[in-house]
């Protein structure tokens, strides 16, 4: 008698577990989804492939939420896992990339607000790497070198010498002057 | 604005009532995913790292070739502190080497590094040493077999708190594939560039007009008067074997080639197919003509000791054309082909072809004769091994189609091939060449790269997708590692190999013969 109540008791336990998991990952999907998928789109500019990439891993963290949502920060672990996801989608594609249309030799502006900012970001993303991509996908969500190196799998000093790549990048797109090259918006 | 003001506006991009809506939807989507997983197996399998990213008890090293793994590269690490060179097991795989044998030294990776670019690969490594950066480098590995292998490395400085270098981390993977596939790009381009067109009109063993050059000319002739074409049909008088002597006929169709231009003085003369020749007589009546021919193919008759051969074996077909009847060119030359055949089975030298046949008619001879070949199978594959030489190793194979001949000989496909295509035939044949290849490929034990030649045709052809699906589920064929290709085949030079299968005898498969 003792023992099946122990039981139902156990049964119980793990079903409010079980809800509270489920209420936890929803509250996070909630605050992180856009996020996490903008962090891709930055990268593929590719829509499907982003929300499969992010599926994907999305489907897993719900599996072993119990795990992730343990960790000091669950959305660098889904970043981490997408990111990979996203790679391994991009190396089936056999790296055919897919370039905004819209971005294409667009003469830059001076960005008015933060939809006019991010427009221009992309047209600097399309230009770059992956990897520098990457990095500086998360440095606008204002990662350190740190939390950026942890994320991506890559050691500080890379993290480093890409932040420096990018910034080289932007100074050759958008650079002042009036030898006809494209200006810095301002 | 620089990049970090660009940076913070961007980052003031709020989600919109869209974008969680979208997220919503997203959230019963996974939902629905992991239970419809779960019901087709007990656990949901990813490659995925469980670890906290943030974890501090995983070093810079481990975490990298940990990530590196996720993605199946190879790491090799390298610690200052204890000189000690390690790689991961995907390394030794992609180097060629089993795990356990694999001496792991810095000496013995250098000994990998392709000779010609260990200097670099020093002097890249030194930079980015000093210069605490990351470096990409793509360098050749010598595989034991002696093949040639591209890797691309990301190499790695790995630091203390007080940022003092303490060791190295290369990831990297095999890119020959691509390396493979951009060479090719370029020397396409190169070849596009740089190919005389009047010398692709020439053919360079007889120095008579392409097929395609001779078509133009008729068609160019066809339409601005009146005059004859004859298509003549140079055998050797017998074979005993069916087997193929490229070289003996080739010095053949050279010999033939020059004999009939001693005969037909000025006249465009072109070569085309094995064995077949045109003679274009414009501005002639047809009694005239017909005496011409006549005479043409009494002279080849009449030769003796022909490259090797003692007689041979000649019929003509003569028709005319009149620019007020507008016939396109190529059918001109089926009906004159048509005409030699009629001329070979009434045992004449000769066959004139008085009376044009209606566009029915001609449409209706020539797809019997296509579909006739494709229900009798009358062709051959050949798998061609397609041998780089910079990497010591044959990177594909292409399967090539060959007609076989009255005799059973195997001919080159280009006539065969333009003929099904403006007859729209061509579906079928694809289809034959589809469903043979990938069953050889299924029996096979797969190892090798595959290309199949499909028309741009057949391509547009909606079903045929279906219809390769349900090849390759049939013959157990993986789709991995094959290529379709639909660039133009029917100007392809013919291939020089041995056939190494041929329908219905039974010979080895296509990638082991080469």
């Amino acid at each position: 008698m003792t023992s099946a109540r122990a039981l139902r008791s156990d049964d119980s336990g793990a079903q409010r577990r079980s809800v509270e998991l489920d209420g936890s990952f929803v509250r996070f999907l909630r605050d992180n989804y856009s996020k996490i998928l903008k962090f891709l789109l930055r990268q593929c500019f590719d829509p499907h492939l982003a929300e499969d990439a992010l599926r994907e891993a999305l489907i897993v963290a719900m599996d072993k939420w119990e795990i992730v949502s343990k960790h000091e920060k669950p959305v660098y672990w889904v970043n981490k896992t997408a990111w990979h996801k996203l790679l391994t989608l991009h190396d089936r594609q056999k790296w055919k990339d897919t370039v905004p249309l819209e971005n294409v030799e667009d003469e830059v502006v001076e960005p008015a607000s933060s939809h006019e900012a991010e427009m221009v970001l992309r047209h600097l993303l399309s230009r770059l790497p992956l990897q520098q991509r990457a990095v500086l996908a998360l440095m606008v969500e204002g990662d350190s070198d740190e939390q950026i190196a942890l994320q991506l799998g890559l050691a500080v000093t890379t993290v480093r010498t890409h932040k420096s790549e990018v910034r080289k990048k932007y100074r050759e797109l958008f650079q002042s002057g009036s030898d006809g090259g494209r200006r810095e918006p301002r | 604005m620089n990049l970090d003001e660009l940076l913070a506006l961007a980052a003031q991009d709020s989600p919109t009532p869209l974008e969680h809506a979208r997220a919503r939807r997203a959230m019963r989507r996974i939902k629905e995913d992991r239970q419809r997983r779960l019901v087709e197996g007990p656990e949901i399998i990813s490659d995925v790292d469980l670890y906290d990213p943030l974890s501090a008890d995983v070093g810079e090293a481990k975490r990298i070739a940990r990530a590196a793994e996720l993605r199946k590269r190879g790491s090799i690490t390298w610690d200052m502190g204890t000189r000690q060179l390690d790689w991961s097991d995907e390394m030794s795989r992609i180097f060629g080497l089993a795990p356990v044998e694999a001496r792991k030294s810095l000496s013995r990776l250098f000994a990998l590094v392709h000779p010609g670019d260990r200097t670099a690969v020093r002097r890249r490594l030194g930079d980015a040493w000093r210069n605490r950066s990351a470096v990409e480098l793509v360098c050749r590995i010598t595989m034991r077999d002696g093949s040639t292998s591209y890797l691309e490395f990301l190499v790695e400085i790995l630091t203390d708190g007080r940022d003092r270098p303490t060791g190295i981390v290369a990831t990297g993977h095999d890119v020959t594939a691509s390396h493979q596939r951009r060479r090719d790009d370029e020397r396409r381009a190169l070849r596009d560039g740089s190919v005389q067109k009047n010398l692709a009109e020439v053919d360079a063993v007889t120095g008579l007009l392409s097929r395609k050059a001779f078509i133009d000319e008729v068609g160019r002739a066809s339409r601005t008067g009146t005059g004859t074409l004859l298509v003549i049909s140079v055998m050797p008088y017998s074979r005993r074997s069916s087997d193929v002597d490229l070289a003996r006929d080739d010095r053949l169709s050279a010999a033939a080639a020059k004999v009939l231009h001693d005969i037909v003085d000025s006249d465009p003369c072109g070569l085309l197919g094995r064995h077949e020749f045109g003679v274009l007589m414009p501005y002639t009546t047809f009694d005239m003509a017909t005496s011409r021919a006549e005479k043409v193919v009494r002279s080849l008759r009449d030769t003796r000791f022909l490259a090797g051969h003692t007689r041979l074996d000649v019929f003509g077909g003569l028709v005319r054309y009149d620019y007020r009847l507008p016939t396109e060119s190529i059918e001109l030359l089926l009906d004159a082909e048509t005409a030699w055949r009629r001329a070979k089975h009434g045992d004449q030298p000769l066959h004139v072809l008085r009376q044009q046949p209606s566009a029915e008619e001609r449409r209706e001879i020539c797809r019997a004769g296509i579909r006739n070949a494709v229900e009798q199978s009358r062709f051959a594959l050949y798998a061609q091994p397609l041998r780089d030489l910079e990497l010591n190793r044959t990177t594909r194979h292409e399967i090539l189609l060959r007609v076989l001949d009255d005799a059973g000989r195997p001919t080159p496909p280009a006539t065969f091939l333009h003929l099904a295509e403006h007859m729209d035939e061509i579906l079928a044949v694809d289809k034959w060449v589809i469903n043979h290849a990938l069953r050889l490929i299924g029996e096979s034990s797969q190892t090798s790269h595959y290309q199949i030649n499909i028309s741009g045709r057949s391509l547009a052809d909606p079903l045929l997708l279906d219809h390769i699906r349900s090849a390759v589920d049939r013959f157990g064929v993986d789709p991995e590692p094959h290529d379709r290709d639909h660039r133009d085949r029917g100007h392809r030079k013919p291939d020089r190999r041995p056939p190494v299968r041929r329908r219905g005898q039974g010979a080895g498969l296509p990638g082991r013969a080469g």
